[in-house]
């Protein structure tokens, strides 16, 4: 019964438009007043709740996305995927979903690459004559590709709350990754053959060669991240600092268009977000202290447990869960307070952390691009200057391609286990 | 019109401490290397800074009111009843900000002395960043009270 006023009172100030984490710190604050015991510690366990070191690789690979924007490096990266790709029928939509990939390999945020590749994308292909609606669809779903490729801010996120490896974490995303795009290719084809969509001149191999080269050093980032963690030499939190200083370093050795003040105010921005998502994970430690208290997870358990039985049954309920609340609720407060009780039941169902974990986050980046509360679509209709009403229809069948891919996902564990294994 | 400002105090002092936290982390890294010693206090040093960084930083974004909230059923009400409904809630986080603040007077007395395991200042001064940073907070809430702009919704997305 407490649970359930707490979640009720917490829920409605959200959707008042209390901050998240404010009522967070609301609700948990009229428990402790309520039961007359545990205001003297709400201050140190907000306090402890951020003192984790792997929780830094959050600002820092913030701070990466925010700096490869600042300098430019995604004209690069978008140049080469446009060489590549962009003489198919429907051109444009490929590169939009291939130059993702590759800024997924430096940045572990989906709203980075829609807000910062988005803007160049949808106004390339607005230019080449696509409609509205395709571009914005196309830049809204390639987005997701984001946190499944390393480096991912919400698999540092899943890692530290599951006390799970973010390294294999980081390894288990690739596939379901590369799967994403490919079924992202597969619909563009199928919708530019129908709508007769254009496509470049083909570019000679000399030309592709010049801008591979020029994409070379910030295509490495991932390299350097996974080799520098899986070689023993970093954890995921120095390889957040060094991705930092490599994308600053490569800047300054080969592209030369970062200053001072934009590395600044790109620090800046990053202090404030990161600030926003600390409030949350305060908020989070003082409800984790009420959940335990109050033997929320076994609760949830029973749950479950009476509801499925088998594996299968309970990865079912879990992302139906997931994908409806994900339709409501911001990815990152599913993340932070309903996922740390789903995971020991998960592991009482014997499923790999790590299966559970890229299940989750693929669950919660199709979240991001689902309407009425899609975040991915709030960026895109802004930076592409196109209607939500729009976007959040022409969306809709643009989550058939990801929705398949997290069906094989959960199907197939190999899909997300495999690439870790080897590296154990 | 503070919101006119780029920066602020708490935005700077909190980036700061971002710009340290790095060269702290580096350290870490490069004392694996054979061209440094590596250093016992890095790690400790920079968790606490991220502490430091986070709670000035909530300052920061109470003034640019960037909290991740879900404005939309508020945005649909009237701005007078918005209005009102906000300043209300900002009474009741003034309220409790302040009495975070005397807990957090509380947690630094009771842990000044307490000895921290690589760093020569007692675990005081990490719990010292909440009681600081509750003072911007204050400060912040006060001002948008003072200047009745509780009714503005905005929000940032983040993953």
């Amino acid at each position: 019964m407490i649970l359930l006023t707490i979640a009720f009172f917490w829920l409605l100030m959200v959707l008042v438009g209390v901050p998240i984490g404010i009522a967070m710190i609301f609700v948990s604050m009229g428990y402790f007043y309520y039961m007359d015991r545990g205001i003297g510690f709400a201050m140190q366990r907000m306090v402890d709740g951020l003192n984790s070191f792997p929780l830094l690789a959050v600002p820092l690979f913030i701070l990466a996305a925010g700096i490869l924007n600042s300098a430019g490096i995604t004209n690069h990266l978008f140049g080469f995927a446009r060489a590549l790709v962009g003489h198919v029928r429907g051109g444009l939509g490929h590169v939009n979903i291939l130059a993702s990939l590759f800024f997924s390999g430096m940045s572990g945020s989906a709203l980075a690459d829609a807000g910062g590749l988005g803007k160049m994308e949808i106004a390339a292909m607005r230019e080449a004559g696509y409609d509205d609606e395709f571009a914005g669809a196309v830049t809204a779903s390639s987005s997701l590709i984001g946190p499944l490729v390393p480096p991912s801010i919400t698999m540092v996120l899943y890692g530290v709350i599951a006390n799970v490896s973010i390294g294999q974490l980081f390894l288990g995303g690739v596939v379901p990754g590369l799967l994403c795009a490919v079924a992202l290719m597969i619909m563009v084809s199928i919708i530019a053959a129908r709508r007769d969509y254009p496509k470049d001149e083909r570019k000679n191999l000399g030309q592709i060669n010049t801008l591979f080269w020029k994409s070379l050093p910030a295509l490495l980032t991932p390299a350097v991240i996974i080799g520098g963690i899986f070689s023993g030499y970093f954890s995921p939190t120095e390889a957040a600092a060094v991705t930092v200083v490599y994308a600053i370093g490569i800047d300054l050795v080969f592209y030369r268009e970062l200053t001072w003040r934009r590395l600044w105010d790109a620090a800046y921005e990053t202090t404030v977000t990161s600030a926003s998502i600390a409030t949350i994970v305060a908020g989070v430690s003082l409800l984790s202290f009420i959940f335990a208290r109050e033997q929320a997870p076994q609760q949830i358990a029973n749950f479950f447990l009476s509801i499925a039985d088998t594996k299968l049954t309970f990865l079912i309920a879990v992302n139906l869960m997931i994908f409806i609340l994900g339709c409501f609720i911001e990815a990152l407060v599913i993340l932070l307070v309903i996922v740390p009780i789903l995971v020991p039941v998960a592991m009482g169902f014997a499923i790999d952390p790590v299966h559970f974990g890229i299940i989750v986050v693929l669950n919660l980046m199709i979240s991001i691009m689902t309407p009425p509360m899609g975040m991915a679509l709030f960026v895109v209709s802004q930076v592409g200057n196109i209607p939500f009403q729009k976007l959040a229809k022409a969306i809709l069948p643009w989550l058939l391609p990801p929705i398949v891919v997290l069906i094989l996902v959960n199907a197939f564990p190999i899909l997300s286990t495999g690439l870790p294994s080897l590296m154990r | 019109m503070e919101n006119t400002r780029q920066y602020s105090l708490e935005g700077v002092v909190a980036t700061i401490f971002f710009l340290v936290l790095i060269g702290i982390v580096m350290i870490q890294v490069l004392g694996r290397t054979p061209i440094m010693r590596g250093p016992v206090w890095t790690e400790e040093a920079a968790r606490w800074i991220w502490v430091w960084m986070a709670f000035i930083g909530i300052g920061e974004v109470e003034r640019q009111n960037k909290h991740l909230r879900m404005g939309f059923l508020a945005e649909m009400l009237p701005y007078a009843v918005r209005r009102a409904v906000f300043t209300a809630i900002d009474l009741v986080y003034l309220g409790l900000m302040g009495h975070l603040s005397w807990i957090g007077y509380t947690t630094v007395e009771r842990t000044w002395s307490d000895t921290s395991v690589t760093l020569p200042v007692g675990s005081g001064m990490l719990y010292s960043s909440a009681f600081v940073a509750s003072f911007f907070i204050l400060y912040r809430i006060l001002r948008r009270l003072l200047a009745g702009r509780s009714g503005d919704i905005q929000g940032s997305p983040v993953l």
